[in-house]
């Protein structure tokens, strides 16, 4: 069944009812890499999926 | 979690890291409102530890409190609002800073100093504002001649609450002991102005000496209708010591420029450079004969709080001197002269770049208000970086170590952690916020 059929034409990014499985994280995601932004720390995209990946990771392993 | 959905759309869940590029693009897009991917600025790190609100507050506390006591600034019976020009307002909304609470009675004698370090090597010149030059198409860049003689000159303005200067002074490096320069060093010789013949060396000074003239003279300020000459002076680096600084006050002292009473003394705010603490001149402006109140704002913090390092007065005079050695070069190459600099052509260059800097009152005044010293604003304090500083504001908002505290009391409440900070880099991140956070407290 296609994409167009199952009335999610735009894949991700159009179905409302899909959310990303880090939605509960990203909020604190967001304000951690404000707050390191503000104390002259900002991070590149490698040092933010290390992040991400560090705060999901043992939960992941616990699951 | 985020292995079942790496199931549900046919990945290997084992395969390559939980998170990567993808993630990272729709983070961005998801928070788009908040953070942005762009370029990162380097910044002093001493910069950021100094440049705090809390010692922006502490500042404007201690310094408001001396003007007032050396009578240049009255206590208002009430904190109005004020505009950017100064004029009484009802609301916050027309205001410009904070409520002022302190009136500035004398302006003209609150006075304001900061050194800005010149060369005369055009080779480390920056390149005025981004200006670009034609060039053949596939070299790097096109060549620009530049004279690399290398001369050290420090230029001191003093600036008023006015906004007008009050004092240029200018140093020169020169390895000459007794501390004496040489008189066209003093007034400095305009290549561009023919100079008038005479017949003897007297006349010929007193004809070709003044604005405009073959012997031009550094900048005159006029400051109560006293007009005062630029203060020339040398030290071995060609920059200030405390000796310069306190023959400098005396300068002014003895063209009376600040007479004092009872109950008004000249105010001086400088920054924290070590010749504002030697002996000579602690002595001098503690002497009950000539008395000033001097302060010294945050350290490392002249970017936020000092006037004369406002773009408008320093940035702009800085172009003003690159400007003016350009000129400077070409006219020396019209006239066939030899291609370097001599110290007969500072004061020309500083001339230059002086008028279009320090001596524009309205660039001074819009200096002075932005940073809070006429209206006494605490205008900083409303200024973005330094907000970003403040640790009790963040603390009644989603701050993320609050947020961290909440999920952790959370987990720890219902045994379902949502994100663990124990160990790699989200541990490492928390040291880091926890320790900063301590540092801003301090």
């Amino acid at each position: 069944m296609s994409r167009v059929k199952r009335g999610n034409a735009k894949g991700w990014q159009g179905n409302a009812k899909t959310t990303t499985p880090m939605h509960n994280v990203e909020p604190i995601l967001a304000a951690l890499v404000i707050k390191l932004v503000r104390s002259g720390t900002p991070l590149d995209r490698a040092s933010f999926l290390e992040l991400a990946i560090s705060l999901v990771e043992d939960h992941q392993q616990n699951n | 979690m985020i292995k079942d959905h790496k199931v549900c759309c046919k990945y290997d869940p084992d395969q390559g890291t939980l998170l990567g590029v993808r993630h990272y693009r729709q983070f961005l897009r998801r928070h788009g409102d908040k953070i942005q991917s762009m370029k990162a600025s380097k910044k002093d790190n001493n910069r950021s530890l100094w440049g705090t609100y809390r010692n922006m507050e502490i500042m404007y506390d201690v310094i408001y409190s001396e003007a007032q006591q050396s009578g240049v600034g009255k206590i208002l019976p009430e904190p109005i609002w004020m505009d950017v020009d100064g004029n009484k307002v009802d609301s916050e909304e027309l205001a410009f800073g904070c409520k002022v609470a302190i009136e500035i009675l004398h302006p003209n004698y609150f006075i304001m100093g900061d050194e800005t370090g010149c060369n005369t090597n055009m080779k480390t010149d920056g390149h005025v504002g981004g200006k670009k030059y034609l060039g053949e198409a596939g070299s790097k860049g096109s060549n620009k001649r530049a004279i690399a003689t290398d001369m050290q000159f420090t230029v001191l303005p003093f600036t008023n609450g006015l906004g007008a200067p009050v004092l240029c002074a200018v140093i020169f490096a020169s390895d000459n002991k007794d501390g004496k320069i040489k008189s066209d060093w003093i007034t400095g010789i305009d290549i561009t102005v023919d100079a008038m013949n005479s017949d003897s060396a007297v006349e010929f000074v007193t004809n070709n000496t003044g604005t405009g003239k073959y012997l031009p003279r550094g900048p005159t300020c006029v400051v109560n209708g006293i007009n005062v000459p630029c203060y020339v002076c040398c030290s071995p680096h060609g920059g200030i010591t405390g000796s310069l600084l306190t023959d400098m006050l005396r300068y002014m002292d003895e063209l009376q420029l600040f007479p004092r009473t009872d109950d008004l003394l000249p105010f001086l705010l400088m920054d924290g450079h070590g010749s504002r603490f030697e002996l000579e001149f602690l002595q001098y402006i503690n002497n009950k004969d000539h008395k000033w109140s001097v302060c010294i704002g945050v350290p490392y913090g002249t970017h936020l709080w000092q006037v004369g390092d406002a773009a408008s007065m320093n940035g702009a005079f800085k172009i003003g001197i690159t400007k003016a050695k350009e000129e400077l070069m070409l006219a020396k190459e019209k006239r066939f002269m030899s291609a370097k600099f001599l110290p007969t052509d500072i004061i020309p260059i500083v001339n230059k770049a002086w008028a279009k800097s320090f001596a524009n009152v309205a660039f001074g005044r819009k200096a002075l208000v932005q940073r809070g010293w006429n209206p006494l604003n605490r205008a900083l304090l409303k200024n973005k970086e330094v907000m970003d500083t403040r640790v009790e504001a963040e603390a009644n908002n989603e701050d993320a170590l609050s947020i961290l505290t909440r999920v952790a009391a959370v987990a720890a409440a219902s045994g379902n952690a949502v994100i663990q900070v124990n160990e790699g880099k989200s541990a490492d991140v928390i040291d880091l916020l926890v320790a900063d956070r301590n540092r801003a407290q301090q």
